[in-house]
Order: C-alpha cells, then sequence, then structure tokens
C-alpha cells in the first residue's frame, strides 16, 4: 500500500513538471497551422500584387487566349475561360462518376459487408488512396489513353472523360474513408429501433441513416470536389492540354474532347517565366482564383453543414 | 505568467528552426551546372556522360526544364551554362547585364531541324511551309487532311507548352506573320504537350495527328512530312545532310550560354563540346558543326 502510493507520487510531480512544457507545444502547433495558411495566402497576393490593377478581369474570365509569349509585335494575351472550364468540367464529370461510387461502397462497407470483407476493402481502399498522382497519370496516358481510342474509336486517349476519370478514382478513397466514418457514428440504437418498426435494410439505410449522417456525408463530397479542383499532375497528363470550349454544351461528345485545367497551365508554365514578369504573376493570378475556389468550396460546406445540423436539432 | 512565457519562447525557437532552414548551397568549385532547352536534354546527358572519359574529376549536371528556365537559371547563376534552342531574349541580355555586368555569350554547339511529325500509316508525304502556315497559324483554313492529299479526317494538332524554345521558333519561323506585318499565333485549340517525347507518342497512336518536335526526337514507330519551302518546290526531309546543306526550311542553330566569356573548366567543356563532343551529339540525331 505504501509502496503503491510512492509510486503514484512520483508518477504526479513528473507529470506536473513537463505540462506546461506540452501545453505549449500543442498551443503552438494549433497556432502554426493557421499561420502557415495566412502565410500561404499572403505570399500568393503579394507576388500576384503587383498585375492585380492591371488585369483585364473581362478579358481574364471570359475570353478564351492565353498567351503570355506571342509573336513578335504582338501583346500577350491572358484569357483564362478555356482553363477556367477544363477545371470546372473535370470536376463535374468526376464528381457524377465519384460521389455515386463513393458513396455506394462506403454505404455497402459500413451497413452490408461482413468482417472480414469489411477490413479487406477498407485495406483496398487506402491503397488506392496511397497511389501517387503522377502514376494516376500514367495510368491516363498509358493504359486508359489507348483503352478509349479502342473502345470507344476515337482519334485521341487523352481527354476531359478520361482526365475525370481518372481524378474520381483519386477521390473516390476519400470521400469512402469519410462517410464510412460518418455512418458508422449513427448509433446503432437508430438501425434497431428502424429494423424494429419493420424497414427492411435498404430502407433503414436511405431513410433513416442518411438524414443521419448528412452533414458527414455532405464533407465528404465536399473533400472530394476539393481534391478534383487542385488535382494536378494526373490531369496534366490525362487530359489533352487543349483550352477548348465546347459549343454545345448538352452534346454529351464534349465529353471527349481535349481540355486544360488551371492546375495544369501553372505547373507547365511556371517553372519557364522569369521571376517578376508580367507572365509569372499572371500565374499567381491563377493561384487566387484557385485558393478562392477552395476557400469558397469550404465556406459553403460549412455553411451547409451547419445549416443540417441545426435542422437536426 | 509560465504559459505565456514558454509559449513565446517554443515559438521562437521554432520560428529560428524555420528560418534557418533554405539559404544557398554553395557550388563546389570543380563541378559544372547546366540546366535548359528540353529539345537539347538527351544530348546534353550524353555530353555529360562521355565527358567523364576526358575529364573523370570535374562532374557536369543536367537538366532540361526548358530554355527559358535554362536562362533563368543563368541570370540567378544557379548555372554556369544554359543550353537554349531559341535566340535569347533581348529582356533576358538585358538581366543578365544588369546583375552581372556583362553580356550573355552565344555559342553555337550544333545544328537542328525542327520536324513535322505525323503518324506512320499517313498517305501525306510532304507539305509546304506556306500549307503549314494555313494548318497551324490562326485564321489558316486547313482544317483536314483531304485538303493536303489525304483522307478525310480532323488534323489532331500536338503542339509544345508556350514556355518552350522549339515553340517560339517553330512560331517565328511558320507562322511568321501576316499581309499586315503582324504577328501570327497558333490556333487556339492547339494543344500542349508536356514535352517533346509526348508530341511523337501522341503521333504515334494517332491516325490523325501532326506535331512538330526536335528531329532526334524521331522513332521507328513515327514518320515525318518532307518540307518545301513554297508550294511545288522540291521537300526535304529533315535529315542531317539536309539540314547541315541549308536544304531544310525549318532548321536553327543550339546555343550553349554563358555570362560574359567562359573561363577555366567552364571553357574546357565548351570547347570539348564543339570538337569532341561532337560525335555524340550526331549519334543523338542532331547535326554536327562543319568541321
Amino acid at each position: 500500500m505504501a509502496y503503491k502510493k510512492k509510486l503514484l507520487s512520483g508518477l504526479g510531480t513528473k507529470i506536473d513538471r513537463a505540462e506546461p512544457f506540452i501545453r505549449s507545444l500543442i498551443y503552438v502547433s494549433g497556432w502554426s497551422s493557421i499561420i502557415f495558411v495566412i502565410a500561404i495566402f499572403f505570399f500568393i497576393f503579394k507576388e500576384a500584387a503587383p498585375i492585380l490593377t492591371k488585369v483585364d478581369w473581362g478579358s481574364f474570365f471570359f475570353e478564351n487566349r492565353w498567351i503570355p509569349n506571342p509573336a513578335e509585335g504582338n501583346e500577350p494575351s491572358y484569357g483564362a475561360a478555356g482553363m477556367l472550364y477544363g477545371t470546372l468540367a473535370i470536376t463535374v464529370v468526376s464528381m457524377f462518376i465519384a460521389m455515386p461510387l463513393g458513396l455506394s461502397a462506403a454505404i455497402y462497407i459500413s451497413e452490408f459487408a461482413s468482417p472480414k470483407v469489411k477490413e479487406t476493402l477498407k485495406i483496398l481502399i487506402e491503397f488506392l488512396a496511397a497511389v501517387p498522382s503522377i502514376i494516376w497519370g500514367f495510368i491516363g496516358l498509358v493504359i486508359m489513353g489507348p483503352l478509349m481510342q479502342k473502345v470507344l474509336g476515337i482519334e485521341v486517349g487523352v481527354n476531359l472523360l478520361n482526365a475525370s476519370i481518372v481524378v474520381a478514382l483519386m477521390a473516390v478513397p476519400l470521400i469512402v474513408s469519410i462517410s464510412e466514418d460518418a455512418l458508422r457514428a449513427v448509433p446503432d440504437s437508430y438501425r434497431e429501433a428502424a429494423l424494429a418498426l419493420g424497414a427492411s435494410r435498404w430502407e433503414v439505410v436511405y431513410r433513416v441513416l442518411f438524414p443521419a449522417a448528412k452533414s458527414g456525408l455532405l464533407a465528404a463530397c465536399m473533400l472530394g470536389v476539393g481534391r478534383a479542383v487542385g488535382e494536378t499532375m494526373a490531369v496534366w497528363m490525362a487530359s489533352g492540354s487543349t483550352e477548348n470550349i465546347p459549343d454545345n454544351i448538352f452534346n454529351p461528345a464534349l465529353l471527349l474532347e481535349r481540355v486544360k485545367a488551371l492546375t495544369a497551365t501553372i505547373a507547365s508554365e511556371m517553372p519557364d517565366t522569369a521571376h517578376g514578369d508580367d507572365h509569372y504573376r499572371m500565374l499567381f493570378v491563377i493561384g487566387i482564383v484557385l485558393l478562392s475556389i477552395s476557400v469558397v468550396i469550404n465556406v459553403v460546406s460549412d455553411i451547409v453543414i451547419k445549416g443540417v445540423k441545426n435542422k437536426n436539432q | 505568467m509560465k504559459n505565456y512565457i514558454t509559449n513565446l519562447s517554443l515559438a521562437g525557437i521554432l520560428g529560428l528552426v524555420f528560418t534557418s532552414c533554405g539559404g544557398n548551397d554553395d557550388e563546389a568549385a570543380d563541378s559544372i551546372s547546366v540546366n535548359g532547352s528540353d529539345t537539347m536534354l538527351q544530348v546534353g546527358l550524353a555530353w555529360a556522360e562521355a565527358y567523364k572519359t576526358v575529364k573523370p574529376d570535374i562532374p557536369v549536371s543536367v537538366n532540361g526544364e526548358g530554355s527559358g528556365t535554362g536562362i533563368k537559371a543563368l541570370i540567378n547563376g544557379t548555372v554556369q551554362i544554359a543550353h537554349s534552342s531559341r535566340a535569347i531574349k533581348d529582356s533576358e541580355s538585358a538581366s543578365i547585364k544588369e546583375k552581372w555586368g556583362k553580356d550573355p555569350v552565344a555559342h553555337v554547339v550544333g545544328f537542328d531541324g525542327i520536324a513535322v511529325f505525323v503518324h506512320p500509316d499517313n498517305p501525306v508525304k510532304k507539305i509546304s511551309l506556306p500549307q503549314l502556315k494555313a494548318v497551324w497559324g490562326e485564321g489558316g483554313t486547313i482544317e483536314n487532311w483531304k485538303d493536303l492529299g489525304g483522307t478525310d479526317a480532323k488534323i489532331t494538332r500536338g503542339g509544345r507548352s508556350n514556355s518552350s524554345g522549339t515553340y517560339a521558333f517553330y512560331k517565328k519561323t511558320v507562322l511568321g506573320k501576316d499581309a499586315d506585318g503582324k504577328g501570327i499565333e497558333f490556333k487556339q485549340d492547339t494543344s500542349s504537350m508536356p514535352g517533346s517525347t509526348a508530341v511523337v507518342e501522341l503521333c504515334m497512336t494517332t491516325a490523325s495527328a501532326m506535331g512538330y518536335s526536335g528531329m532526334s526526337y524521331k522513332t521507328d514507330e513515327v514518320a515525318w512530312l518532307a518540307v518545301s519551302k513554297e508550294d511545288g518546290a522540291e521537300a526535304y526531309e529533315p535529315s542531317i545532310e539536309n539540314v547541315s546543306a541549308g536544304n531544310y526550311p525549318i532548321a536553327r542553330p543550339l546555343y550553349i550560354y554563358t555570362v560574359g566569356e567562359p573561363e577555366g573548366i567552364v571553357k574546357e567543356y565548351i570547347d570539348w563540346v564543339k570538337t569532341g563532343g561532337q560525335d555524340a551529339l550526331q549519334k543523338e540525331g542532331f547535326v554536327p558543326l562543319a568541321k
């Protein structure tokens, strides 16, 4: 008894001495992440600042004419409409593929899979997430491109559809793991109550679990969108690098057109610009646009999720 | 109060740690750093490899991030040699003069023809410069292979990124100027492939493709067009003989740029490239300097 007391009392003093240090470490780490985010914004704005007043915003957003290295005697032109379309199109199409796939996989893993299958699937999906994005780019370029040419009989295999499929496959693991967590967080009592009332297993999912896990599922989808918007390497290799805006957005053939994304433009052109010249600063303006899109997505999803939470309460 | 002091000092220490990261590595005085043209990357690596037998204790490291990037690195002082497949721009020259007080010096180390690659099954075998202008330049009217004597298929154009030296040279030489003397840009839906190899691969896999890239990137699985200066004139393929004799119309010198006249180990390397390195240049598919 006395021995135990001595041991425990020694323990107490050690923790007391270390505690302020550990508390500081956590405090500073937490603040540092906020500081890093602010620093990123500050850096990008600082690099783009000198040109922000000179940018022709109408031309930037609505004209598809990005010629930073014009022919002799011509003025450079920075119309990014083609690339904005490319990023938007890839995000929309890849989410069309990734969201149903990801949510279904999450539902299956959470509700219908036996424990062994569940474990295996979770490991496989983590593996999908670990594939480096440039490998996905290779897959799009070297495997899916020729496959598409053969199966669909088209001329060029790298296009919007190719890039969207690749990005969707990259976003799926993210959507699955977060959705699965959200579904698992729903108390079993909900499921048991619904089953007791006579609901079928599928009815339990879409009438009870979906509404209950709505905010988590939305968060998962928003993160997937964020992934799609920001993906660079895979998109660069699989999209065809052509600034095209189709005439008719309801014609499904637009899926087979080549596109170019904002991220690919920065990646391909940044290494070759002279530090400080107009082209360099315009690429940072594109960076601002990308950052703003991410911020807007996050803010909107926060508002939607809060709205959902309030409604539930 | 105790917490506040601990927080502040910890933040201070972390701040010092982060700011001490980075900084410049001093270049070893007995090695050579090269960066520049993607077109010249393979031959640059071949030269570095071959130079090991000439001067084994002077390593040469080569990167090929683009003519513009190489010259930028020269301006920043991170390399001693920049490979370039285009002439240096006035603005770049001015930057070098401003930063280093010396003018950049160009050394011609070989010649390159820009080949127009097509799919090997393509029946079209030759094309003229005015036709190329109409295919690639804005306002040009040729969109279909049948206008060039081929099958009825839309031409899939594979171009280079707008910061590439090859892009700049092709625009200047093939697109040139229009009737009012204004420079012609590429058609808006021209793709910007990520490198010379990507252009060749496009032409290997797509039957209706046409792409431009350095002649040294030819493989057995792709074909190239013979180019004539005018419609109806004699067309020449971008072979070493034709480029050397000045018959191939889309030919350019390959440059090495240095800040001021080179000295010491850099001078020795460049002198070797112009003499002993020409074998490697020819083996890579480029046109050597006249003997």
